[in-house]
């Protein structure tokens, strides 16, 4: 990686772009590139790509409001349990400090017993107001929602919030429950999906790993769930405004191993792209379905569709690495 | 929460610091939550990782929150964020490449762009799919500088680099970014 700018021509260019350049050095960078075509237009497509970032600025991927909120409150409650940790235990140190004649094993108990019921007590609150939410979800019959809840609600126990001391048998008894369920969850996932390669369903992924996939998995459903609901709002299923989507809902089933429908819907995907001569949007799906050969294990297919991907993308000058290095994967395994 | 609109980061967090003080803290989280997870997006390049780092990072400014001295706020949670994005990309070493280039359409097809100009458009999405090949140094340099806004001064602090070298690596970032999309740049502009 080069970490200095050695030639004259890199630094004067970087200082035209950052605006930071004189008048006596923008000449001296039009003298520069006077009698070459390449190097003025190496600095005017420069120019470009300076002026599409310099126009990024606040541009923020649209996060989920949920997500953004659910992590919120779970910090909120981090914090509002570190204030009661530090309140209890500056009742502790007074019980120190008052009790010194009750003797230091009195005055730990006194303290102890405070911060107990300062945790307890806020314990009980989230749950109770935990259970209260989870009920009103149970009202509406809403499974999805109550899944949502429940998975959300395994996140925000903060490790570090809770005195560790006093509360380990209870981590202990909830972290084994859900364990259970989790490892339960995932087995009747395993059953149910014999296919699920990406998965690793004949291996045995461990404890945070029966979590971690079954959450995995759990997602992913969620995500598809919503995805098609949004679908199924938009009236015109063939619009162009349902590429994204359909190469959206194609990747979630063949993350999920539904391979079947995962190939239907990137197929009718091309069939739009192909419509409205979206020829990169169709290499995608192209490539999509050369890796969904690739899973089932039909490697000449893949190879083919590959190629065709990358045939796309040429003929419309893009890019053509991602298919091209799939493609020489298949050469090196061969 | 509209009592703390006028007040600046550092005091804020000063507040959260010594009085655990929720509206505070949540005023300041919602100042930053979009652009953190905006940058965990773009440095890990799938939503899922994107979240993951994005707990982390936050959980880690509430945890360690006894450690900011002073200075500027946003300087400290980036840098925060910066280690935790490093730390979590050499944890996964197998990340999912499948998904990556369709990842970054997804994420370029959800940004809020304000441009009519259909070129310019064009150029930006290309730009945001064109990133992940950069490397690492230098996507991290162009997400600081041009996504983030921090000055040269404020990136090499965030990165522990020098003032000059922050500034190559923007440069070099954007000569690569030349370099993959100047067929791009020669269909949309001639």
């Amino acid at each position: 990686m080069n970490n200095d700018l050695s030639s004259n021509f890199d630094v004067l260019l970087q200082k035209m772009l950052d605006g930071d350049i004189s008048q006596q050095e923008l000449e001296q960078l039009q003298l520069l590139t006077s009698d070459s075509l390449q190097m003025q237009e190496e600095v005017f497509e420069l120019q470009k790509i300076e002026e599409a970032l310099s126009s990024l600025h606040n541009h923020f991927p649209n996060a989920s409001t949920d997500f953004l909120r659910g992590v919120e409150e779970n910090l909120v409650n981090s914090l509002q349990a570190g204030k009661s940790l530090g309140i209890a235990s500056g009742f502790a140190s007074l019980a120190s400090k008052s009790y010194n004649a009750i003797g230091l094993i009195g005055a730990v108990a006194i303290g102890g017993a405070i911060a107990w019921s300062v945790i307890v007590n806020q314990q009980s609150n989230q749950t109770q107001n935990g259970n209260s939410e989870r009920a009103k979800l149970t009202e509406t019959g809403n499974s999805a929602a109550i899944k949502n809840y429940d998975d959300h609600s395994q996140i925000t126990t903060p490790a570090n919030s809770i005195d560790k001391t006093v509360s380990a048998n209870i981590e202990n008894r909830d972290a084994n429950e859900t364990l259970n369920q989790h490892k339960q969850e995932f087995q009747k996932t395993v059953q149910t999906k014999q296919q699920a390669e990406p998965l690793k369903m004949n291996e045995n992924p461990g404890e945070d790993g029966y979590i971690r996939l079954h959450k995995q998995s759990h997602n992913l459903q969620q995500e598809l769930l919503l995805a098609n609901q949004e679908l199924e709002k938009r009236n015109n299923y063939s619009s162009i405004e349902n590429i994204d989507l359909l190469i959206k809902i194609g990747i979630l089933h063949h993350q999920l191993s539904d391979f079947d429908n995962a190939e239907i819907v990137w197929k009718k995907a091309i069939k739009i792209t192909q419509k409205y001569s979206l020829t990169d949007y169709e290499a995608t799906c192209t490539g999509n379905l050369g890796l969904l050969e690739k899973s089932r294990g039909n490697i000449g297919n893949a190879e083919e569709l590959f190629r065709s991907a990358v045939l796309l993308l040429q003929k419309v000058g893009e890019n053509a690495k991602r298919w091209e290095g799939e493609l020489q994967k298949i050469k090196d395994k061969n | 929460m509209n009592d703390y609109q006028h007040i600046g980061d550092e005091d804020l967090f000063a507040i959260v610091q010594s009085q655990s003080d929720e509206r505070a803290f949540r005023a300041l989280y919602r100042r930053y939550d979009k652009r953190v997870y905006a940058y965990c997006l773009r440095v890990t390049g799938c939503r899922e990782s994107a979240e993951d780092l994005f707990q982390t990072v936050m959980m880690a400014v509430v945890g360690k929150k006894e450690q900011f001295k002073g200075g500027s706020f946003a300087k400290w949670l980036f840098t925060i964020t910066r280690h935790s994005a490093l730390k979590y990309n050499r944890k996964s070493k197998q990340r999912n490449a499948m998904l990556s280039l369709e990842n970054y359409d997804e994420i370029a097809s959800s940004e809020n762009y304000f441009y009519s100009d259909r070129e310019d458009f064009l150029l930006q999405k290309h730009i945001h799919n064109a990133m992940i090949h950069l490397d690492h140094s230098y996507r991290e340099a162009v997400e600081l500088r041009y996504f983030q806004g921090f000055s040269y001064e404020e990136i090499s602090e965030i990165a522990a680099i020098s003032i000059s070298l922050a500034k190559v690596r923007v440069f070099r970032a954007k000569q690569q970014l030349q370099k993959i999309l100047s067929p791009v740049l020669r269909e949309l502009f001639q």
